[in-house]
């Protein structure tokens, strides 16, 4: 590039020189000054040319650039790549204990397992979208609290009045009979009673100024559910209810349940 | 004492019968069957309250009481799986009593208000994790 400005350059001035020295010889020739002016048109066209030159050059310079850059992001996006394909690689994978034995079963008996199952797994809704169940400090009785076994529900006995005493198990282990100790203090009452436990506990609304608030005492009448603590496990009035605590009435009256028939105490 | 389960006397080391079949041989304990009363206690396992009840009466300590709660494990297994109707507390403390340690601590009421705090928070909770908050 340089070289061909310097050629037009050269021309130019050879060519004005030129002319100015036939002017300062008093001979001034057309001839000469066209020359003059068709050399500083193609200076003025080299000088235009110039420019593209350099805004292509420009160009270059910010493409170079550019590639430069967007090389450098190829690379690192490999590297990253690679890198994370070595970290999937050593990850252990979670080792599931190796499977018993398998059991078949069918989708009918699954569901029909899962409908009975959930009214015992599943606490109601309200409890399950409002996230804290409704504290008050008594346990109201669950709602419709079903036996929780399988076994036939007609085989309900009424509680034996205190004679139940320990928990009806009929163990070897000493004397069920013996056992009819008093109730176990730490069995009986907090399940029963309880008073809401930290986690739960909402404090109860303060007595508000309105009087059109429904007073406490009428809650449990209107709202059969208030209070309600849901267990996923069978609370000690239904474990009273069932079979066991009818064996051990039996025992306790020194009468020996093998072979009788349903007693309607 | 009266021949129950769990006594020495009692010939049965396999779990029994499930109902209907073979439910004509069985003996009726007070109208229960060996079945109904065995279905009943493994439930009630699932109740922190009543293992801290059955540890203050020293029962987790026995030998031979020990030996049933192993022979309970058969409820885990189909066919008896299916008369499971608290499926989660029961198997877990099942599981648990079976480890010496936790027989010993669950006499203690701190570990018996926990687990019992916990069990009905992860009752709830383990229904909303997989469903989309709405609160």
């Amino acid at each position: 590039m340089d070289k061909y400005l310097d050629t037009r350059f050269e021309r130019v001035e050879k060519a004005l020189s030129t002319f100015i020295d036939s002017i300062a010889k008093y001979n001034p020739s057309e001839k000469l000054a066209e020359d003059l002016v068709a050399a500083d048109r193609e200076l003025a066209a080299g000088l235009k040319e110039l420019e593209r030159h350099q805004n292509n050059h420009a160009r270059i310079l910010q493409l170079r650039q550019e590639t430069a850059s967007l090389d450098q992001q190829t690379k690192d996006i490999i590297g990253g790549l690679w890198n994370m394909r070595k970290e999937v690689k050593t990850t252990p994978a979670t080792q599931y204990p190796a499977t018993g034995p398998k059991y078949k079963f069918t989708t009918h008996e699954l569901l029909n397992y899962a409908k009975r199952i959930s009214r015992t797994t599943l606490p109601p809704a309200h409890l399950l979208y409002n996230g804290e169940p409704l504290s008050e400090s008594q346990q109201a009785p669950g709602a419709g609290g079903g036996q929780p076994m399988e076994v036939d529900s007609a085989a309900q006995t009424p509680m034996p009045g205190g004679g139940g005493g320990g928990g009806g198990t009929a163990t070897a282990a000493g004397t069920p009979a013996a056992s009819a100790a008093p109730t176990p203090a730490a069995y009986g009452p907090s399940a029963l009673t309880t008073t809401t436990t930290a986690p739960f506990s909402q404090p109860p609304p303060p007595p508000s100024a309105n009087q059109t608030a429904l007073p406490d005492d009428f809650k449990p009448h209107i709202n059969l559910l208030t209070g309600y603590q849901f267990h996923p496990w069978p609370t000690e009035d239904k474990v009273r209810m069932g079979g066991m605590a009818a064996y051990q009435s039996l025992v306790s009256r020194a009468v020996d349940p093998r072979g009788l028939a349903l007693q309607v105490a | 004492m009266a021949s129950d389960p769990m006594s020495v006397n009692s010939s049965a080391r396999e779990p029994p019968a499930p109902p209907g079949s073979g439910a004509d041989e069985e003996p009726k304990y007070g109208g229960y069957t060996r079945f109904e009363l065995e279905l009943e206690f493994v439930q009630a396992l699932g109740n922190p309250l009543y293992l801290n009840h059955l540890a203050s009466r020293k029962l987790l300590s026995n030998p031979a009481f020990i030996a049933y709660l192993d022979y309970l494990q058969y409820w885990s297994r189909p066919p008896y799986l299916k008369y499971i109707t608290y499926p989660g507390p029961t198997f877990k403390n099942l599981q648990l009593l079976q480890q010496e340690k936790f027989r010993q601590d669950i006499i203690s009421p701190d570990l018996v208000e926990r687990l019992r705090v916990e069990g009905m928070k992860a009752g709830i909770d383990w229904h909303r994790e997989s469903f989309p908050s709405t609160a």
